[in-house]
């Protein structure tokens, strides 16, 4: 999906994807390898996609 | 199938074993429900080979040894698809419109005759994690049921059954969500009920049946029509349905399924619907989705637990090939001599739809562009060729495009169409939406067709017809050498 964010669990270090709706909810992120649950702004790095379009 | 029988899962292996045996392959030693059956799925694939395969031995979710033996790859193979629709691998598609637009009206038996109720649980007899429930793909943290048919039942007349593929995510034992996207008829259906009623919405999940019936739940048919009777038409005879442990008559299920999951989808609660792999090969982030409680199962004795391999041929076709009648049926009002239609793999059976027509008129080529883009929103790029192409062979319909297109004049591209979320190139209607109406993208088609007659156009090269019969390659070269030369790229 174009608007995923790529985040980094601050337990296991494995990257993952979240839906930004998460982050709006404000809903912990769930690692699927350590299943480590987490405030977004605690990801050890979050990459967001750019707002609208998705940028090539 | 033998006269008389019942069509099921078991009548089609049977068929299977009887007419095509070696795409029938069963594994009898152990493996790791975690991620070895996709690696041997991925593999197959990549070998060009699609067999059914069927493992007897594996240890269930909580790694006990498992009672149910796992089936996958049903639809993987387009020929084993058309022996299910009693068509052709050209024809498949086309023939499973017709045979889906002829509705047959279930037929009801009572339990003792209905194979889907030899083994029945409820309450805390419950156990899904008793099923051989794979974990496929690297990034996913959670086991989902995607072998699911979910049925719901419409809120005023009650008799009007509607189905659809979505996935189980298993939260618990007895818990889990359901994977009802919005603007499907079973989303409509729960939020109907939840708004005129409060209450949640009764519902059942069915694994394992026939592959026609398993395609019949993949027709696109208006809200207001029974897909029980939809599957009967695709299934050549009518489904035979049996009361259920929870509604009784109120409610019935497939008596031939394999395996039947009843339960109340509660109208407020959402759970983790967790990341999942999805059709166009990549990831989907986890989202909420409602939570079904899961009141009984009832299964076949020996029941074979149906799992569908995701991002391969089998989850291609299944959704593929009814995709391709709906496109043919729609195609035909605005162009009435399109002769076929395919969604080929390397378009994941969603987004690329090669078009074949018989041309008889300048215009008709973007008439068909314009005619599939308003099908489905899956559907992104159309190729539009003559009826001397083989839309089954991408190569072919490449060298079509080579030579009978122009970009400057045969191209139409329209911007900003409602998409699939699952496009990675979607472009998202507000930051953070994820509803399936906020992502549009471009789509668009290529006409590759030759000019109507009589224009005139280059003369494609051939070979005469009889001495492509006569000269047989085994006959000069040898079967013995002939299979020692290596496949090329």
């Amino acid at each position: 999906m174009a608007s995923s964010m790529r985040v980094v669990c601050p337990g296991c270090e494995e990257e993952f994807l979240v839906s930004p709706q998460f982050e709006r909810m404000k809903i912990a992120a769930k690692c699927p390898f350590c299943e480590k649950e987490f405030p977004i702004e605690q990801a050890k790095k979050v990459v967001r996609p750019s707002p609208i379009l998705l940028v090539k | 199938m033998e006269r008389g029988q019942v069509k099921d899962l078991r009548s089609f292996l049977a068929d299977v074993k009887r007419l095509h045996p070696e795409e029938l392959i069963i594994v009898e030693r152990e493996m790791d429900l975690r991620f070895e059956i996709s690696a041997l799925h991925v593999k197959l694939d990549r070998a060009h080979k699609f067999p059914i395969t069927l493992f007897t031995k594996l240890r269930n979710v909580e790694g006990k040894p498992c009672a149910f033996p796992l089936l996958s790859n049903l639809f993987a193979s387009r020929r084993l698809c058309a022996l299910a629709l009693e068509s052709s691998e050209e024809r498949a598609g086309l023939d499973y419109d017709a045979r889906s637009q002829n509705l047959k009206t279930p037929v009801v038996v009572g339990r003792a005759e209905a194979p889907a109720k030899q083994v029945m649980r409820r309450g805390d007899e419950v156990n899904l994690y008793d099923f051989p429930v794979p974990l496929p793909y690297h990034m996913e943290g959670g086991r989902t049921i995607l072998g699911s048919v979910i049925t719901t039942l419409d809120n005023h007349e009650g008799n009007v059954y509607n189905c659809a593929y979505q996935t189980l995510r298993l939260l618990g034992p007895r818990k889990v969500t359901v994977g009802l996207g919005e603007g499907t008829h079973n989303w409509e259906r729960y939020r109907e009920r939840v708004a005129n009623t409060g209450e949640g919405l009764p519902v059942i999940a069915w694994i394992g049946h026939h592959p026609a019936a398993c395609m019949g739940a993949l027709t696109r048919v208006p809200i207001d029509v029974d897909e029980y009777s939809v599957i009967g038409g695709a299934l050549g005879e009518p489904l035979r349905l049996t009361p259920s442990e929870t509604w009784g008559e109120r409610f019935l299920v497939p008596a031939d399924a394999e395996i039947v999951i009843e339960g109340i989808i509660p109208p407020k609660e959402r759970g983790r619907h967790g990341l999942r792999a999805d059709f166009a090969r990549y990831y989907s982030p986890e989202t909420l989705r409602p939570v079904m409680e899961v009141k009984a199962i009832t299964h076949r004795r020996d029941a074979i637990y149906h799992d569908i391999h995701l991002g391969g041929r089998d989850q291609d076709h299944l959704g593929g090939i009814p995709l391709e009648g709906s496109l043919h049926r729609a195609i035909k009002q605005a162009v009435p001599t399109v002769t076929n239609v395919h969604l080929p793999s390397s378009g994941c059976s969603r987004f690329h739809a090669y078009v074949q027509i018989k041309k008889t008129a300048a215009g008709q080529g973007r008439e068909a562009i314009v005619a599939a883009l308003g099908v489905d929103r899956r559907v992104k790029h159309v190729v539009v060729v003559d009826e001397d192409i083989n839309i089954f062979d991408d190569a072919e319909v490449l060298w079509a495009v080579a030579t009978r297109s122009r970009w400057d004049r045969d191209m139409i591209v329209i911007p900003n169409l409602i998409c699939t979320t699952r496009d990675p190139t979607a472009y998202a209607g507000s930051p953070g939406d994820l509803s399936y109406h906020a992502y549009t993208v471009a789509k668009g088609g290529i006409d590759a067709t030759m000019p109507a007659p009589p224009e005139p156009f280059e003369i494609r090269i051939k070979v005469p017809e009889e001495v492509m019969n006569k000269v047989q390659l085994q006959d000069y070269i040898g079967d013995e050498l002939l299979s020692k030369i290596p496949l090329d790229a």
